[in-house]
């Protein structure tokens, strides 16, 4: 059930007690004509799903329980017509609709609806290993949790004409929508020793959207405008997740602590004198951690309130008798409340439709989006205080071994190559520009050709432009062999072609069918997205970026793995596709004057990207299915189908060859 | 609910009630006109329309004033002077075009749910009004929405049976959730503005905008997920890690060889002995041992599964990560 439905029974309630008013004034001539409707339902739902198919259940009531439903529809007064329907299957899942019509001048629609979205438990089972000094763990504290969240949804709409003004309409909307319940989330606590640990988290989210519109019609010219505004909350408390103490293995000569840590050097010069437990002198250098924060608990999964508010201005006009003007414009403004970041959505769209001739229609349009979000300054040593201390008193770290050291060697012998890199990236205090930034294009066409009187072929095209303001940056060398940090290229242009052909004959087969190409330009990808050697770059150089060598660290390679990570990281990967084919087609036949209908659908799409500097990736996929659909009228539906769906993804993935 | 959320909503909704009710109540009664003539004959017909909403239309919401039969079937004189003859009157049968149709249609509907009928994608491929929509059915026997796009969308129909789904099929949501069959500036979705707008409806905690981007999340909802139905859950086009693999490559802990010690255990401490707290772990044995039963393999499965269960927030973040070299935006917390 709807845990709380008085809001909706309110309004309800209200209204109803409201509708005698409505009786008119008097003049009517003839008695009003009362009809009152009511349907009673009631049945029995019953599940055999367990809890190991709770996925393919995720919405369904699972525990067997009568449902119950109620239509009430009744006409008090001639003009006036009032309905009520509720519809339950259990505590959880519930639904009603009431409606009221006062003499077309008002009328309102409300709607309940509340369902169960059950939500999957990670036993985070396979997060369990171990080699030399590293380990990897999960703790569940949630184990075998149900976890679920409750949905309610609330919607108002009601409209508004006064016989006074003609073409002139208004209209609101409320829309109240309430998550609760818990699910899972995981936090990691990491470096030398990853810990995951499983916890549930309360669920207590609150959305509400509110419009108010207004519609104006007159001769040839249609205005609409809406303003909106949501605001969405979290009320749920912010779990904190624990930062273990990173574990600090001993290096050579020092025998580790029963906690873990470092524990004390051992004592003598000479390794065969050492006593039991220390760990031998030839063993690697350890490394230290990269960590901004430990022995701590802090919070994870926040999330932030928001709110934004959006205007739609909407124009048409009729030019001639078979042709319409279209234009719509829109703003938006959606803010993140807790860090004040906002950004701002602008759209200017246009269309023109018109009958070319008696069967060939024509729509061309053309949109112009904008997109700003806030810059922010990411200031960790604010955050955090100044980045930790590297190594151990009376142990420091040895040089190139850790992150930091890399980045704070300043001294006479610093390479080149890093200066230079430490001079192009600031991984402590930076501008995070925004990638949300943009401006979007499309132009386009649709092309209709009705051959036959329940038949069509359309052609269409589209091509749509993506300007991106701050395109993601790699490093690379120019031509004087200088390091650089180059921004890629932020621009993607597709074309779009699309054939459909759609058909009927009578009213007892009708297929419809399509063929849409579209080749993009530069598609999206991750510029950073896996490690690649530059050119002329081998391993054996010991060169961190090839322009200048860099000594040896202890562990016996001048590569130190972050640092390296982070700077050979320029093979661009991505998921859109460069090239992307999609058919489709649907049939339905149905013999004369039967209750039944037989339906078949093919669908098949080939996508590929080869344009990616290193790799390339192709993925097919296709189904069929067919159904029988039996429809004894409005009370009686049964469908039955069957459907075969293949998917296969040829794709190159990249292998570190590094352990962290 | 809460009996604070309860209050919460009645005061949002108190603005909306109040005036809803003084429009209502100050509201005249106006007389439908009726369509007594057609009833002679089409007295069936005509019972099942007047509970109809077209019969019950009044005369200012229509711009040439006329309610009742002849609002769509024009003029029936000569009609009713012939005996009946059908071609003395419009009619809506196979004869007539699916726009011809709609024109009559549209002479009224005109508000905003039609205002960009003319250029859709339905509109366009000849789908007319009465496809859909009954226009003489009464109450109760008005087609549920999605089974009445699904006779033509059979393909969407099965990718709504697949394990990850919208709750389409279990009635929670309608295909018109998303989607406005009646076009709109921006295709065929119910949303003038950007599709991911659309889907931010229902899943506000991802709107962000975070400190910490992913900078696919603003490409489109549809890079990662299938909003019609997919295999893997949580609707993804493809299961993780494969998803996260044609973006980024392996973690670098992917490769590290894992080994099984001799007992099946690992000494870990807890944690920091200088928080000085205690916390429930429930595989943490007595003698302070953990267990790390998968040998070999073990990095291989923790790294190479599921790559949310670190990275758990793919779709922002205002709060920095542990570690130093990702600069915070490891997307971990």
């Amino acid at each position: 059930m709807i845990r709380n439905p008085w809001p909706l029974l309110l309004i309800v309630i209200v209204i109803l007690a409201g509708t005698p008013f409505l009786a008119g004034d008097g003049e009517d001539t003839e008695p009003p004509e009362h009809k009152t409707t009511i349907e009673f339902t009631t049945g029995y739902q019953g599940s055999s799903i367990d809890d190991e198919l709770l996925r393919v259940a995720e919405y369904d009531s699972v525990d067997p329980s009568p449902l119950t439903g109620l239509l009430w529809r009744s006409s008090p007064y001639d003009t006036t017509t009032v309905g009520l329907e509720l519809f339950r299957i259990d505590a959880d899942d519930m639904s009603g609709a009431f409606e009221l019509d006062a003499a077309r001048k008002a009328r309102v629609e409300a709607t309940m609806d509340g369902f169960i979205h059950r939500l999957d438990n990670d036993p985070v089972a396979n997060l369990k290993a171990t080699s030399d000094i590293k380990t990897v763990r999960s703790t569940d504290l949630d184990f075998g949790v149900d976890h679920h969240i409750r949905n309610q949804l609330y919607n108002v709409e009601a409209k508004f004409q006064h016989p006074g003004v003609l073409g002139l309409s208004f209209r609101t909307g409320f829309r109240a929508t309430q998550r609760e319940g818990t699910r899972q989330v995981l936090s990691t606590s990491h470096c030398t020793s990853c810990h995951v640990v499983s916890q549930g988290r309360e669920v207590d989210q609150s959305t509400r959207d509110l419009a108010v519109g207004a519609h104006f019609a007159r001769g040839r010219i249609d205005f609409d405008y809406e303003i909106s505004g949501r605001k969405f909350e979290e009320d749920g408390l912010t779990p904190t997740a624990p930062y273990e103490a990173a574990l600090r293995p001993a290096p050579a000569g020092w025998k580790p602590a029963e906690d873990g840590s470092r524990g004390d050097p051992c004592v003598g010069a000479d390794p065969a004198l050492w006593e039991p437990g220390c760990v031998p002198a030839s063993t690697p250098a350890p490394f230290d951690d990269r960590l901004w924060f430990q022995s701590t608990d802090l919070t994870v999964n926040k999330i932030p309130r928001v709110e934004r508010l959006a205007h739609k201005f909407k124009a048409r006009a009729a030019v001639g008798d078979d042709s319409s003007f279209k234009l719509t414009i829109v703003q938006s403004t959606t803010e993140n409340e807790t860090t004040s970041l906002e950004y701002d959505f602008t759209a200017y769209r246009a269309s023109y439709y018109t009958m070319v001739g008696r069967n060939l229609r024509l729509n061309v349009y053309a949109n112009h989006e904008e997109l700003e979000n806030d810059d922010v300054f990411v200031d960790l040593p604010a955050i955090f205080g100044p980045a930790p201390a590297v190594g151990y008193p009376g142990f420091p770290a040895p040089p190139g071994v850790t992150f930091q050291n890399w980045r704070r060697s300043d001294g006479d012998d610093e390479p080149a190559g890093l200066a230079a890199y430490n001079a192009l990236v600031e991984f402590e205090q930076y501008l995070r520009e925004s990638r949300l930034d943009r401006t979007e294009d499309r132009l386009g066409f649709d092309f209709v050709w009705r051959p036959v009187r329940r038949g069509s072929v359309r052609f269409g095209f589209k091509h749509r432009n993506v300007d991106r303001d701050n395109p993601a940056t790699k490093l690379g060398f120019d031509s004087a062999g200088n390091l650089v940090e180059f921004t890629v290229d932020g621009e993607t242009t597709d074309n779009t072609f699309k054939v459909a052909w759609n058909q009927r004959f009578r009213k007892r087969t009708r297929l419809n069918a399509a063929v849409t190409y579209t080749t993009t330009d530069n598609p999206y990808a991750n510029v950073n997205g896996g490690l690649r050697q530059f050119a002329g770059y081998r391993a054996s150089d010991g060169g961190v970026l090839g322009s200048t060598p860099v000594p040896p660290g202890p562990r016996g390679t001048a590569s130190l793995q972050y640092y390296e990570l982070h700077a050979f990281r320029v093979a661009d990967l991505g998921l859109h596709p460069s090239e992307d084919l999609t058919m489709r087609a649907n049939a339905r036949w149905s013999p004369k004057k039967a209750k039944w209908s037989l339906g078949g659908n093919a669908r098949f799409r080939t996508a590929e990207n080869d344009e990616l500097d290193y790799t390339d990736w192709q993925r097919d996929s296709w189904g069929v299915g067919a159904n029988v659909l039996v429809a004894g009228g409005s009370k009686f539906l049964f469908n039955l189908g069957v459907d075969h769906a293949f998917q296969e993804t040829d794709a190159e993935a990249i292998v570190p060859l590094m352990d962290g | 609910m809460k009996t604070r959320d309860c209050r919460a909503i009645l005061r949002k909704a108190l603005p909306l009630v109040v005036p809803l009710l003084a429009v209502v109540l100050a509201a005249g009664i106006g007389s439908a006109e009726e369509s007594s003539d057609c009833a002679v004959c089409h007295d069936k017909l005509s019972k099942q329309f007047e509970t109809t909403i077209h019969g019950r239309i009044a005369e200012f919401e229509t711009l040439d004033g006329r309610t009742g039969c002849v609002t769509c079937h024009g003029e029936g004189t000569e009609h009713m002077d012939e005996g009946g003859d059908a071609t003395k009157i419009r009619g809506f049968g196979d004869e007539t075009k699916p726009e011809d149709a709609a024109e009559v249609c549209t002479s009224c509907h005109r508000s905003e749910a039609l205002h960009d009928w003319y250029g859709g994608s339905h509109q366009m491929s000849g789908v007319g009004c009465a496809d859909c929509h009954q226009v003489h059915a009464g109450p109760g026997e008005v087609a549920r929405y999605s089974e009445t796009c699904m006779n033509c969308h059979e393909d969407i129909q099965a990718r709504m049976q697949y394990p990850s789904h919208h709750p389409v099929r279990e009635g929670h949501m309608t295909c018109l959730s998303c989607h406005d069959p009646h076009g709109n500036s921006f295709g065929m979705l119910a949303n003038d503005e950007r599709p991911e707008e659309l889907c931010y409806g229902c899943h506000a905690h991802l709107q962000g905008p975070f400190v910490f981007e992913h900078e696919p999340v603003f490409e489109g909802c549809d890079t990662c997920h299938d909003p019609h139905g997919s295999v893997a859950n949580n609707l993804l086009v493809q299961n993780e890690p494969f998803l996260c693999l044609q973006c980024h490559e392996m973690h670098f802990h992917a490769g590290l060889e894992g080994e099984e010690t001799a007992s099946g255990m690992w000494y870990i401490p807890a944690f920091d002995p200088a928080v000085g707290t205690s916390k429930p772990d429930r595989d943490t044995l007595p003698d302070g041992m953990v267990e790390i039963p998968n040998g070999m393999s073990g990095y291989k499965q923790a790294f190479v599964t599921k790559c949310t269960q670190c990275h758990t927030q793919v779709h922002g973040s205002d709060s920095p990560t542990q570690t130093i070299p990702g600069r915070g935006a490891g997307l971990m917390r």
